[in-house]
């Protein structure tokens, strides 16, 4: 295992990087010091003057806006995958389980078949992915005891709907709309807007986020135990359960409004933490959301620049990035356990 | 003093009622022990003077005070139950397993301290797991995680331990070691312990006193040295059961049908 305060140092160091190398990258490829220069607000020579003006607007108008959307979403996704593990105490649990992202995509792909704008889509995602939340939490809070296996149940349950729905949709979508249509499901940043940049509602929500997972980072640490062990150690179970469902589905909520249903980055993110770091939440949490943001802004990355000028939906490389990365993981912390 | 004290309680799951009327107090420095066949609701009675659970009817005090006015957190500095079977999940480290014990001693946002792991450290000491701290969780052997939750337990520092088998996993040796260290703790530092057993003749070497749960709700409280006979073990266990006398304590054992 690697100390705590010197991995994440090593990742915020890894996001700086992965935020240098999206701005430069591109079908125009900027040196590294026009880049810094418009970033730190340097102005340029004059002989360069119209040159400088170019990549100001390349990197103003359309990288930076996509890089920090980018950032954001898997941040986002990150921290709201922890927290899904801990509530349903499942490794193997992502921001999707619930169905958060089901019921986003269906409210999307009806507002894309209707022909709305970008700005429309992602409003009706957030309508999309509140309703199931709803849904999801009446269904499985009902008469009778609480359980993670009957809110899993439940969540797995209406995902599989939802999905039913969105196949229902698809078949009977005309032919324009539909390649829209698969790149949301898959995941895809390529609408992002320059307007995004001065919206602070995305940062705020990720802060936000990071600060109430971290006030119950401790509270965190002793229900990855069980829910009676977590008891016995004096925590109440009913509300931060609630606090962890409503926190966690908000923040898949976001993300999914943002960036589409990407797959995989709340997935291994946090387990790949768990196994590298500690199973430290207070750590943790940070942690996923540097990587979690380093990892979705490489995948973009590489999905606008690996066979341009055509570009790829994000979720297709972070899925080609995360099924090896987890795999490998996986069997690495196997083959530890058989020879200690 | 009085640290665990019940007035009239009953106890039931589903149809199966485990105690009615049960009024007990646990002083400071005695070691009960709690003994029944499978399915008697040892478990449940013992999860609910842990709170877990509500009683059908009756009060449960902890140190004078009733249970159900307590907060968790409250509860959780006075009280701590090790459980039958660990839950765990997740990768951990023994040392983090065993210093989340200290979370109901601190406040939301506090970090432990340097006191905290020590405490830890010395709990892993005392029940020879030093050399365990830095593995994962997942690669101790059932006795040695059973020992890891009893440490934990320790650090957690209660005035009440409810213990649910403490001795199941164990080797012989172990068996001794731990009994004789929770009678130890008990004494010196005026706890009270609540354990549920299968072993008899652990019991008769460890406990002041016993409650006895012979099913639908019959129950019987008092002295060890009162209690343990052949009439009501067999009654106990509804199976013949025979005394051997030897020169400390008297040996129980199955006899043939």
């Amino acid at each position: 295992m690697l100390k705590p305060l010197t991995t994440l140092t090593l990742l915020l160091l890894l996001s700086i990087a992965c935020f240098i190398l999206a701005l430069s990258v591109g079908s125009v490829s900027l040196p590294l010091s026009d880049v810094l220069h418009s970033l730190l607000g340097i102005s340029s020579p004059p002989a360069t003057q119209a040159d400088a003006q170019l990549s100001q607007h390349i990197i103003y108008e359309l990288r930076l806006p996509r890089a920090y959307i980018a950032f954001i979403s898997g941040g986002l996704l990150a921290l709201a995958g922890m927290l899904m593990q801990v509530l349903l105490r499942n490794p193997l649990a992502d921001p999707y389980i619930l169905g958060v992202s089901g019921g986003a995509s269906v409210a999307a792909m009806l507002a894309i078949s209707a022909g709305f704008g970008s700005t429309l889509i992602s409003g009706s995602a957030f309508i999309g992915a509140l309703i199931s939340i709803v849904l999801v939490f009446g269904l499985s809070h009902g008469r009778g005891s609480w359980t993670p296996s009957r809110l899993l149940l439940t969540g797995v349950v209406i995902a599989a709907g939802w999905g039913a729905v969105i196949n229902f949709i698809l078949s009977l979508s005309p032919e324009r709309p539909l390649k829209g249509m698969l790149f949301w499901l898959m995941g895809d940043l390529s609408h992002t807007q320059s307007e995004q940049l001065s919206n602070p509602l995305l940062p705020m929500v990720l802060l936000l986020g990071l600060l109430l997972s971290w006030l119950m980072a401790r509270s965190l640490n002793i229900l990855s135990r069980g829910e009676l062990q977590a008891s016995v150690l004096g925590i109440s179970l009913k509300p931060l359960r609630l606090g962890l469902f409503l926190l966690a589905s908000a923040l898949t909520a976001v993300a999914v409004t943002q960036a589409g249903s990407i797959g995989f980055v709340g997935l291994i993110v946090p387990h790949m933490l768990r196994l590298l770091i500690s199973a430290d939440h207070r750590w943790l949490a940070p942690a996923s959301v540097l990587c979690g943001g380093s990892l979705l802004l490489i995948s973009d990355t590489l999905a606008r620049t690996l066979i341009a000028p055509q570009q790829l939906p994000v979720g297709v490389i972070t899925a080609f990035i995360g099924v090896p990365v987890f795999l490998y993981l996986l069997n690495r912390s196997y083959r530890q356990q058989v020879t200690p | 003093m009085s640290l665990l004290r019940t007035e009239n309680l009953r106890v039931q799951i589903g149809n199966t009622r485990v105690c009615e009327n049960l009024s007990i107090e646990l002083k400071a420095g005695e070691v009960w022990g709690m003994l029944g066949r499978n399915g008697m609701g040892k478990t449940t009675l013992l999860h609910t003077l842990a709170g877990l659970r509500e009683p059908q009817q009756g009060e449960i005090f902890i140190l004078q005070r009733r249970l159900h006015s307590l907060r968790r957190k409250q509860l959780a500095q006075q009280l701590g139950l090790l459980l039958q079977q660990q839950e765990d999940s997740f990768p951990s480290r023994v040392i983090d397993t065993v210093i989340s014990g200290r979370h109901p001693h601190l406040s939301q946002w506090q970090w432990e301290s340097a006191e905290d792991w020590q405490i830890a450290q010395q709990a892993l000491q005392q029940l020879q797991l030093n050399h365990l701290a830095q593995r994962p969780i997942n690669q101790l052997s059932g006795g040695e995680r059973q020992r890891v939750a009893m440490a934990t337990l320790i650090t957690q520092d209660p005035a009440i331990m409810l213990l649910d088998e403490p001795s199941s996993h164990l080797d012989l040796k172990h068996q001794i070691q731990l009994l004789d260290f929770i009678r130890k703790q008990t004494v010196s530092q005026h706890k009270t312990t609540l354990m549920t057993l299968h072993d008899v003749n652990l019991s008769a070497r460890y406990c002041d006193k016993l409650i006895l749960l012979l099913g639908d709700a019959h129950i019987m409280v008092g002295d060890t040295r009162e209690l343990l006979n052949e009439d009501n073990l067999q009654c106990l266990y509804d199976y013949p059961i025979k005394k051997i006398d030897t020169e400390g304590f008297p040996l129980f054992v199955a006899d043939s049908l």
